[in-house]
């Protein structure tokens, strides 16, 4: 298995794009042979289906990271002030 | 109209404005250079003079603007106010200090109250009014949340951890909030924190109780302030520039799609919250890694520092790096103009983008890192990326399907072509092959047929030739054959014409001897059918009643039969 049939769930968002793009560019430059060009038509489909489930969100996600500096802060209203 | 020090927009000018004063005038008339502006009615002197302009003014209670305060030399204590002439308590503690000849008694001892008290009674007499006083601020953070706030102001040489010099100050609950109001309506906003180099009026005094001397402040000098921050600003911006700091993290690209974010905030600010809303609006699907810092007072460099430490030992999983700060732009932002964390920030492995809510002035970080005026705008503009990839993502989509049509279209087209070509090469060739045969044909015609007819002619005239000979031969040898037959045939003839004549005459003779005429005139008589007129010759076929037609010699009679009796004819002799 070549790097360019890479598992998709493995991708990255880039690597996906950069492989979308590597065959956007063959196809349009005619490069791509008639016979391997239903293959890669469906891998295009599938990295475009990649990418966007990666953009869409059906919810964000936040992670809280309190280390042991910011932990000593607390939420201690005295220092909080509406700037901060 | 306050006391003021500018510089013009053109930076060639100091503008010295102030109300009509008989002793300001006077001090103003002894700087070099000065001239009046009697329409914008202040006065201007060359700003190489600045020097001199600060010297002689800021004891009268002027201020500087930020750019004049950037440009002039930090005032020392050689400067009047600074050092206030003798006073009655110099002379006095010279007093003291009177040769030890001196026959006197000792004076009475004091007590300890006594003495401060004494003291402070010099030191209120030494200084009877307000001094204003320059220094650097120390252990204010410590005392926040109190209700009269103490702390100290230092000289401090550069490079130098301890102080030259030091004096306690007292910020009592009165002053604060007006001494507060009137940084944060400063430009940029300012607030009192350690670090800052403050210019502060204050009265001189003494607590007996702790001995201790303190500057009571009851005015300060934003201005002054704002110059010396601008001032280090400045310098740190420089000291990046020349490192080639200033642009590396503003330079680092922005992943594409940048959906997974570490961002330094504080957790309960409304700065935060703004900038979580945006983002969960816009339906894209961001990670947000957030940790918790304070973005202003005394936690603000340690907190950004360790958050700004821990986002990049986590690079990896972060696309990009936000510090926001909400609010209004009321506050103070020198905080981010720390060295440490300019270096920090622009070391940084993420992209950073900053959005501390402030509207016209840049911090340092704001120089050195991608800025946004708030946390909203930032979030806008992700959103607006993140919309931007979809939009991409959609158009890539059409151009897989146009360019696979297209490739499709192109291989049909250029199989068309090819067969098309080969037709019409085939054709081409066809038509060429025909007409080279055809040629060859007429080629061949025009040659077989020449060379045939020549051939022919040639035969022919050989032939025609020979036949001529031939004929003449023919000729010849007919002719002479004729004329051998005629000879031949004169001779027959001849003969035969003898001959001829030899049977003619017995022929005749005969004739003349078989004449019915002689055989008449021998006496016969011939006897013929009147009704035919052929010979009767037998007796039974003359009917009775016929005529006869009997010739003799001499004539013919008609006879006519009356009765036919048939007896037999005399035999022949």
């Amino acid at each position: 298995m070549t790097k360019a049939d890479a598992k998709l769930s493995e991708l990255s968002y880039t690597a996906a794009s950069r492989e979308l793009d590597a065959i956007l560019d063959a196809i349009e430059a005619g490069d791509t042979d008639i016979d391997a060009l239903s293959d890669k038509v469906e891998r295009a489909a599938s990295l475009i289906k990649l990418c966007r489930e990666k953009l869409a969100g059906t919810e964000l996600r936040v992670k809280k990271v309190v280390d042991e500096l910011t932990a000593t802060l607390g939420d201690d209203a005295s220092v909080t002030t509406p700037n901060d | 109209m306050a006391l003021r020090i500018e510089l013009d927009e053109r930076g060639r000018d100091l503008l010295i404005r102030f109300d009509y004063d008989k002793r300001l005038v006077e001090a103003v008339r002894q700087l070099p250079g000065r001239r009046f502006d009697p329409r914008a009615k202040l006065w201007l002197v060359p700003v190489k003079h600045v020097d001199a302009v600060v010297l002689a003014l800021l004891p009268h209670g002027f201020t500087l603007a930020p750019e004049v305060s950037g440009i002039a030399r930090p005032v020392d204590a050689a400067l009047p106010f600074a050092a206030p002439t003798p006073t009655p308590i110099d002379r006095a503690t010279r007093d003291e200090r009177a040769p030890t000849n001196d026959t006197r008694p000792p004076p009475t001892a004091f007590t300890v109250a006594g003495l401060n008290h004494r003291v402070r009674d010099a030191l209120r007499g030494a200084f009877p009014d307000s001094v204003w006083v320059i220094g650097e601020v120390i252990d204010f953070d410590k005392s926040a949340g109190r209700r009269h706030r103490f702390f100290s102001l230092i000289d401090k040489a550069p490079d130098e951890a301890r102080p030259l010099a030091q004096v306690e100050a007292a910020l009592f609950e009165s002053k604060i909030e007006e001494l507060a109001d009137k940084l944060a309506a400063a430009q940029p906003p300012l607030a009192l924190r350690d670090g800052l180099e403050i210019r502060v009026r204050g009265r001189v005094d003494m607590f007996p109780q702790s001995g201790r001397y303190q500057l009571v402040i009851d005015d300060i000098d934003p201005a002054h302030t704002l110059g010396k921050l601008a001032l280090s600003r400045e310098q740190l911006l420089r000291e990046l520039r020349s490192k080639g700091l200033d642009g590396k993290n503003v330079a680092r690209p922005l992943p594409c799609p940048t959906l997974r974010l570490a961002v330094l905030a504080s957790p309960t600010s409304d700065g935060w919250h703004d900038f979580l809303h945006q983002l969960e609006a816009s339906g894209l699907a961001f990670t947000l890694t957030l940790y918790p810092v304070r973005v202003q007072g005394v936690e603000l460099r340690r907190t950004v520092l360790s958050g700004l430490a821990q986002a990049a030992a986590t690079a990896a999983d972060h696309d990009a790096l936000c510090i926001l700060r909400g609010g209004g732009s009321r506050s103070d932002l020198s905080g981010f103009d720390d060295r440490e964390l300019a270096y920090a920030v622009a070391n940084h492995p993420l992209k950073i983008l900053i959005g501390i809510g402030h509207e016209r002035d840049r911090t340092v970080l704001d120089h050195i890192a991608q800025s946004f005026k708030t946390p909203t705008a930032i979030a806008a503009f992700l959103v607006e990326q993140g919309m931007l990839e979809v939009a991409a993502l959609a158009a890539r989509a059409r151009l897989l399907a146009d360019a696979t049509r297209d490739l499709l279209d192109a291989q049909h087209l250029h199989l068309q072509q090819r067969a098309e070509s080969l037709q019409t090469t085939l054709s081409s060739h066809l038509l060429a092959q025909r007409h080279v045969l055809a040629l060859a044909a007429q080629q061949l015609r025009h040659g077989a047929l020449s060379r045939c007819v020549a051939t022919e002619r040639h035969r022919a005239a050989l032939a025609n030739e020979r036949l001529r000979r031939g004929a003449r031969t023919l000729v010849r040898d007919a002719i002479a054959a004729t004329t051998r037959a005629g000879a031949r045939v004169r001779g027959l003839t001849l003969r035969a014409i003898e001959r001829a004549q030899g049977s003619l005459a017995a022929h005749d003779l005969r004739c003349r001897l078989l004449d019915p005429r002689a055989t008449l005139r021998r006496g016969y008589t011939m006897v013929r059918r009147a009704s035919d007129g052929r010979i009767a010759t037998d007796a039974k076929n003359i009917d009775e009643l016929a005529d006869l037609d009997i010739e003799f010699r001499d004539g013919v009679v008609r006879a006519s039969v009356t009765t036919v009796t048939i007896r037999p004819s005399s035999p022949v002799p």
